[in-house]
């Protein structure tokens, strides 16, 4: 029955396009129509788009990529005008240049009851040199206005023949008709990937194409005769494979949600990768086919496996670095750290090397692949197991099937004789094993061994990123508070805030926490500051006089004191993309508050113990009086670091849960 | 005799510095030059040659020494340039802190790439730059550049203190004037700083030792708190185009013969649709409007920077073909269409930005980064943006209100000051009846009533759909209320007279604290104002509230019937020399209370010690704003 859905959902499909959609040509309606009949939050949309990426044998050069592209776009409104302005990025390198050409378009617009049509001229052009290799082309549309729809055609030529650029199904506005088609020669094997959180069903089919060759000869060119050239011409038949991806009402990708970390990670779409090429006469390349193959291939690439194996520019200073310990976990802590100090990270991914690790050494900056292949370099070095591990950024998303592309950044992994192991990312000053920076927390890593051997590794630590909080408070008689606060951090949260906190002066930490907790703090001291696999500890002591209100005189004050959170961060009834923790996080807290002379409780707030479907988290919260103190200690806990949009809604409840029991009040009357 | 002693003397005194190379290393610097300090510039020079009126040569030596991750944006080894500026020589190197080399860029090394920003689409100017990573502090960059450009209409203006959090050991500027070309200087805010004139016959300058200014909030912009020096020539060339001016009336009628009176020309066809727009409509403000209008209907903001362009508008019949220009092309086009229809009207040079401006009234050079336009409408002017296509007519808001702005005449240029929205003018009016019910609910209506910059805020909502209206007002106005939802909307622009509305229902579940025998719940639901300004424990700069404005709030609020009042909070009423705060709460019946409160904030500048009061006026506010009641259970 599912199927028989399906089948009927694809003719449905089918039929709407039944209509061909000309380029220069407009109906009234559509001028007419003032908002989108689907999303009306849209300020333009796609009334069509098209793509066609096909190959064209050019004899001089060989194949070439051409990309035909028309985009039909209606403005709604004047946050919509932006979308009449269009940037073309060209890539060259030496002799090989990506080029745009035919450019053609129109504005349309209703002029009382007529359609007027502006033409896109030369002067709506502009080409910026950004670098060496990069081009932009920008086209602005004139004659834009509220209602205006324009139509853009181009064709853009690429010699990059097996460079096929990502598919997006989903833009940042509503998609009414998508048209792509890719094709190409039997000779090219491609492994496609599907992304994000909307796909559209291929119907691949085949087709034939041929190639003609002209050459000439010429013959008989002696002393005695003149020579005579002949031409002759030949054609060479092939399949051509034609995927097509035909949708519509494609909804625009847009969130303001928190806890999304990149939105780009869910656009719908499909990745081509080349895997392998069959020419004719020629043998069977193979390029990617699975993870095991894409780790192989970038452990064979320059720039990778034979940066790990040079040694000879470290060599002394790591026998003196090692000299005196045999200890292998001394020797990767003292080298992680050597690297640490020795190569700052010049803030640019790469799973290859940049400057090379030699040159990275001496200057002592790099991109991820020189620090961390060095890094696996002397670990190896030292007699260590290591070996690099590919990683895909967070900001890269996360691929479905194995494409080279996949893998954008590389980490290192030790492995110790009793089965444990270490992550190791030399980039981040203040990351330590197995706790890596959010940008590499991402997904799973690839560990390639020298051999080529590939395994998964789970890159996220089994240890809860924590944040503890311990809280002594005293009520003064007159409504003022003054106490002590104790934070203790460990894992992710100690990185993030040596991070914030490192090589800022005392003076404006306590500025800012006193702005953000709005308490005037006397002291503050922050130890384990550069200790890394200590937790990193803050003492504060604070006073306020805002925390406790007086109503009818009975005083009443929030068991956080100033930790409260007041505000439910899911506010949105709906989400489409998951919430996104980056780790499994424990926030604790156990607080202590003196009842102020001369009062007794009223009332506290009384226990509560929550979860989450699945053990997704939980929420524990006690207080309780032991003579003049009452004693308040809770745990907010997520055993994992993303929530799928399924579990929105308890997650939802189960924060305004927690956020109304932090504001229930401790009430305390006269005696 | 005399002389002869003090030139000697002058000589020994010099000869020690001389023989001695500036230090490199970055461990011996001054505990005054360190303190509030990112990164320490240690030599500052520019030398500005002015060989003819076309041609001029600039050249720069900067020492720098950085003294943590967060002085690296001070380090500035960027050069811009164009067609009509040619660099001549770039290098930079870098030393580590013992004053050792550790790596040296050619003019080759340096990266060339094309200076568009965010806001323009496109530009031919350039900038080449180093890309370096710093891999240990402190560590030192020398870097040195010379170009020679023909346009020196804009003659590089000297600011010794570059940015906050960056001291400056000295800082050297020095004009050479081999023609004796004639050219004026202005010094502003000098008498605070260190700075001397090395001579008196020329144009050289040098500062040294200036501490380090951390920014503080709440106070004056950093261009107004620094030393500058603006220079201008009296004549001058830029891009090809020569100039005369040493006046604000020359440079107006300069610029309008030159640059201006040949882009106004229009197609006849274009000027017959502007009269027959206002046909039958006498009116000159009424015909304004209906052309302003057409205008922004038509148009869209678009910047494209070529040539001379930085300071030209492309001619208005480019502007009506494409449908777009920047500020100078839409507002030349507005005045073009104004034009058509006999409608006077003048191109008028701003600073734009929330932060007030001026153009300096006293001192001609060439200023301002914004163009707007002025109609003269006896003595009460008003004044056009033409790059927004939602804004009323006549109206500014807070990217160009209340600042000088140059205005160009056929006459000559006019310095004017643009309309000034002040305290009681920017008012917010929230009224609302709301009722709680024994569980704790709200239902209210509500209705929110804003004018003057308080608008300015608000009218851009006006193109957000009922969705993403209703998330506003969740996640932005309101977030504080928790289980809050927005049954219905709406909202009216009233561009006429500037006001603009919003109407709304709304509930709030679980909005008061139930407890055994009481609930409580805070008064001020809709518009609680409980910002309280950083505490400093030493103010070093002065107070600056840049905008002042006034906001009531009246609601009557309808409580359960199961529960009685027993006592409300007493009125308060405070009246500071930085604006005022009343709040009353009065019981109207059993079961219904009123609520009202008004604040009043007023603009200005107040001294370093006012801060403290400020805060503490802020502070009892914010005190009174979350205020709660409790009701008895009856």
């Amino acid at each position: 029955m599912k199927n028989l859905c399906i089948l009927f959902t694809l003719l449905l499909a089918f039929s709407c396009f039944s209509q061909e959609i000309e380029f220069g040509e407009v109906s009234k309606q559509e001028l007419k129509e003032s908002f989108h009949p689907i999303d009306s939050t849209a300020s333009a949309a796609f009334l069509y788009k098209k793509r066609r990426t096909y190959y064209r044998y050019d004899q001089s050069k060989g194949f070439i990529l051409v990309t035909e592209i028309h985009k039909r776009i209606k403005i709604y409104n004047k946050e919509g005008f932006d979308k009449a302005t269009f940037k073309i990025s060209t890539y060259k390198n030496g002799g090989s240049k990506e080029k745009v050409s035919s450019i053609k378009g129109y504005s349309f617009n209703l002029e009382g009851n007529d359609i007027k049509k502006t033409k896109l001229k030369k002067e709506h052009r502009f080409k910026e040199a950004v670098s060496d290799n990069r081009d932009i082309i920008k086209i602005v549309f004139p004659d834009v206005k509220e209602g205006t729809i324009i139509d853009l055609k181009y064709t853009f030529n690429s010699p990059f023949a097996t460079n096929i650029d990502q598919i997006n199904f989903q833009y940042d506005i509503p998609v009414n008709e998508s048209d792509i088609t890719i094709e190409y020669p039997e000779y090219y094997n491609f492994k496609k990937a599907s992304k994000g959180y909307y796909s559209i069903p291929v119907i691949s089919t085949k087709k034939r194409g041929s190639i003609t060759f002209n050459s000439k000869t010429r013959s008989g060119d002696n002393s005695f005769t003149p020579g005579k050239t002949s031409y002759q011409s030949s054609t060479i038949d092939f399949t051509n494979h034609v995927d097509k991806y035909k949708a519509s009402n494609i909804p625009a990708l847009s969130s303001n949600e928190p806890y999304v970390y990149n939105i780009q990670n869910y656009r719908g779409g499909i990745t081509y990768e080349l895997s392998s090429t069959k020419f004719p006469n020629s043998r069977l390349r193979y390029y990617t086919t699975s993870w095991e193959d894409v780790s192989k291939k970038i452990y064979s690439f320059k720039g990778f496996g034979n940066e790990i194996d040079k040694t000879g520019y470290y060599k002394e200073e790591l026998n003196n670095l090692i000299a005196k310990t045999t200890s292998p976990v001394e020797k990767m802590g003292l080298i992680f750290n050597f690297i640490k100090s020795k190569v700052t990270w010049n803030g640019k991914y790469g799973k290859y090397t940049q400057e090379g690790v030699k040159k990275a050494y001496k200057n002592g900056s790099g991109n991820v692949a020189d620090i961390n292949l060095m890094l696996t370099s002397m670990l190896r070095q030292a007699n260590l197991t290591a070996n690099p591990v590919l990683v895909s950024s967070k900001a890269n998303g996360i691929p479905l099937y194995p494409t080279l592309d996949g893998f954008n950044y590389v980490i290192s992994i030790v492995e110790f004789s009793n089965g444990s192991y270490a992550l190791l990312d030399a980039t981040e000053p203040y990351s330590i094993p197995n706790v890596l920076p959010t940008r590499a927390l991402n997904w799973n890593g690839r560990k390639v061994t020298k051999e080529g051997y590939s395994t998964w590794v789970n890159l996220k630590s089994p240890k809860h990123s924590l944040e503890e909080n311990f809280m002594k408070a005293i009520i003064d008689t007159d409504g003022s508070v003054s106490g002590f606060l104790r934070r203790k951090e460990k894992m992710l949260n100690a990185l993030l805030s040596r991070k914030r906190l490192n090589n800022v002066n005392k003076e404006d930490i306590i500025s800012k926490l006193e702005e953000k907790y709005n308490i005037e703090i006397e002291d503050l001291k922050i130890t384990n500051q550069k200790k890394l696999g200590a937790p990193l500890n803050q003492m504060l002591k604070f006073t306020s006089d805002d925390l406790v209100e007086e109503i009818n005189n009975k005083l009443y004050v929030n068991p956080f004191l100033f930790l409260t959170s007041s505000t439910n961060p899911f506010k949105s009834n709906v989400r489409e993309f998951p919430v996104d923790y980056i780790t499994p996080w424990q926030e604790a807290n156990k607080i202590s508050i003196q009842i102020p002379e001369g009062y007794k409780t009223e009332s506290i707030p009384k226990k509560l113990a929550i979860g989450l479907p699945e053990n997704l988290g939980f929420f524990k919260f006690v207080a309780i009086q032991q003579e003049n103190t009452i004693r308040i200690s809770s745990i907010l806990q997520f055993n994992t670091s993303i929530i799928a949009p399924t579990y929105y809604n308890a997650l939802k409840e189960f924060y305004s849960k927690i956020i109304a029991k932090q504001n229930e009040k401790i009430a305390f009357i006269k005696k | 005799m005399e002389k002869i002693l003090l030139i000697l003397a002058a000589l020994l005194f010099c000869t020690p510095t001389q023989s001695q190379e500036i230090d490199l290393s970055s461990l011996l610097i001054s505990k005054e030059l360190t303190k509030n300090a990112n990164a320490v510039i240690k030599e500052n020079s520019t030398e500005v040659t002015i060989d003819a009126v076309n041609l001029m040569h600039v050249k720069k030596k900067r020492i720098i020494t950085i003294l943590n991750k967060f002085g690296n944006r001070a380090v500035d080894t960027y050069v811009h340039y164009n067609n009509d500026t040619k660099i001549t020589g770039l290098s930079a190197k870098i030393y580590n802190s013992l004053g050792v080399e550790i790596k040296k860029y050619s003019k080759s090394k340096f990266i060339d790439v094309s200076a568009v920003d965010g806001g323009t689409l496109y530009s031919d100017s350039r900038v080449k730059y180093i890309d370096y990573t710093p891999t240990q502090y402190p560590y030192t960059v020398v870097f040195e550049c010379e170009y020679k450009t023909s346009s020196t209409g804009f003659i590089p203006s000297w600011h010794p203190l570059t940015s906050f959090l960056v001291s400056v050991k000295k800082s050297e500027f020095k004009i050479n004037n081999p023609k004796n070309l004639e050219i004026r200087t202005k010094e502003i805010n000098f008498k605070n700083f260190p700075i001397k004139k090395v001579s008196n016959e020329s144009i050289h300058y040098l500062a040294e030792n200036i501490p380090a200014i951390k920014p503080e909030k709440n106070s004056i912009a950093f261009i107004d708190l620094i030393p500058s020096l603006m220079i201008s020539l009296n004549n001058f060339t830029l891009k090809g185009v020569k100039g005369k001016a040493n006046n604000w009336k020359e440079y107006g009628i300069w610029m309008n013969n030159s640059l201006l009176k040949d882009k106004i020309i229009l197609s006849d066809a274009t000027i017959a649709k502007a009269k027959n727009l206002v046909k039958g409509i006498d009116d000159n403000i009424e015909k304004a409007k209906i052309l302003y209008k057409f205008m922004q209907e038509k148009t869209r903001y678009i910047s494209v920077q070529v040539g001379i362009g930085g300071l030209e508008p492309i001619p208005a019949s480019e502007v009506d073909k494409l449908g777009y220009g920047d500020c100078k092309g839409l507002t030349n086009y507005t005045k073009a269409l104004f034009n058509a229809a006999g409608v006077t009207s003048y191109y008028s040079e701003i600073y734009a930005g929330n932060s007030k401006r001026n153009i300096d009234k006293d001192f001609f050079s060439i200023q301002g980064d914004h163009v707007i336009l002025n109609i003269p409408n006896n003595g009460k002017d008003i004044w056009l943006e033409c790059t927004n296509q939602n804004m009323p007519f006549g109206f500014l808001g807070d990217f160009t209100d209340d600042r000088d702005a140059l205005v160009i005449t056929p006459e000559g240029g006019v310095i004017k000051r643009t309309p000034a929205y002040k305290n009681e003018t920017n008012i917010q009016t929230t009224k609302a009846t709301i009722s709680i019910t024994k569980e704790g609910n709200v239902s209210a209506d509500i209705e929110i009533i804003s004018k003057g910059i308080q608008y300015d805020n608000k009218f851009p909502i006006e193109t957000k759909s009922k969705d993403e209206l209703k998330k506003y007002y969740k996640s932005n106005i309101w977030d504080y209320n928790n289980n809050l939802e927005v049954n219905t909307i709406d909202i009216t622009n009233d561009k006429e007279n500037i006001i603009f509305k919003e109407k709304l229902a709304v509930t709030i579940k679980d909005y008061a604290t139930l407890t055994d025998n009481e609930l409580l719940f805070r008064l001020n639901v809709f518009n609680k104002n409980s910002f309280i300004p950083k505490r400093y424990r030493t103010r070093k700069l002065p107070l600056k509230i840049d905008r002042g404005y006034k906001d009531v709030d009246e609601y009557t609020i309808k409580l359960p019937s199961s529960y009685k009042i027993t006592q409300l909070p007493q009125k308060k009423e405070l009246n500071t020399k930085f604006g005022n705060y009343t709040f009353e709460v009065k019981k109207i019946d059993e079961n219904t209370i009123s609520y009202s409160k008004s604040i009043l904030i007023k603009e200005g500048v107040y001294t370093k010690e006012d801060y403290k009061l400020y805060r503490k006026f802020r502070k009892s506010i914010a005190k009174q704003e979350n205020l709660r009641i409790a009701l008895q259970k009856q």
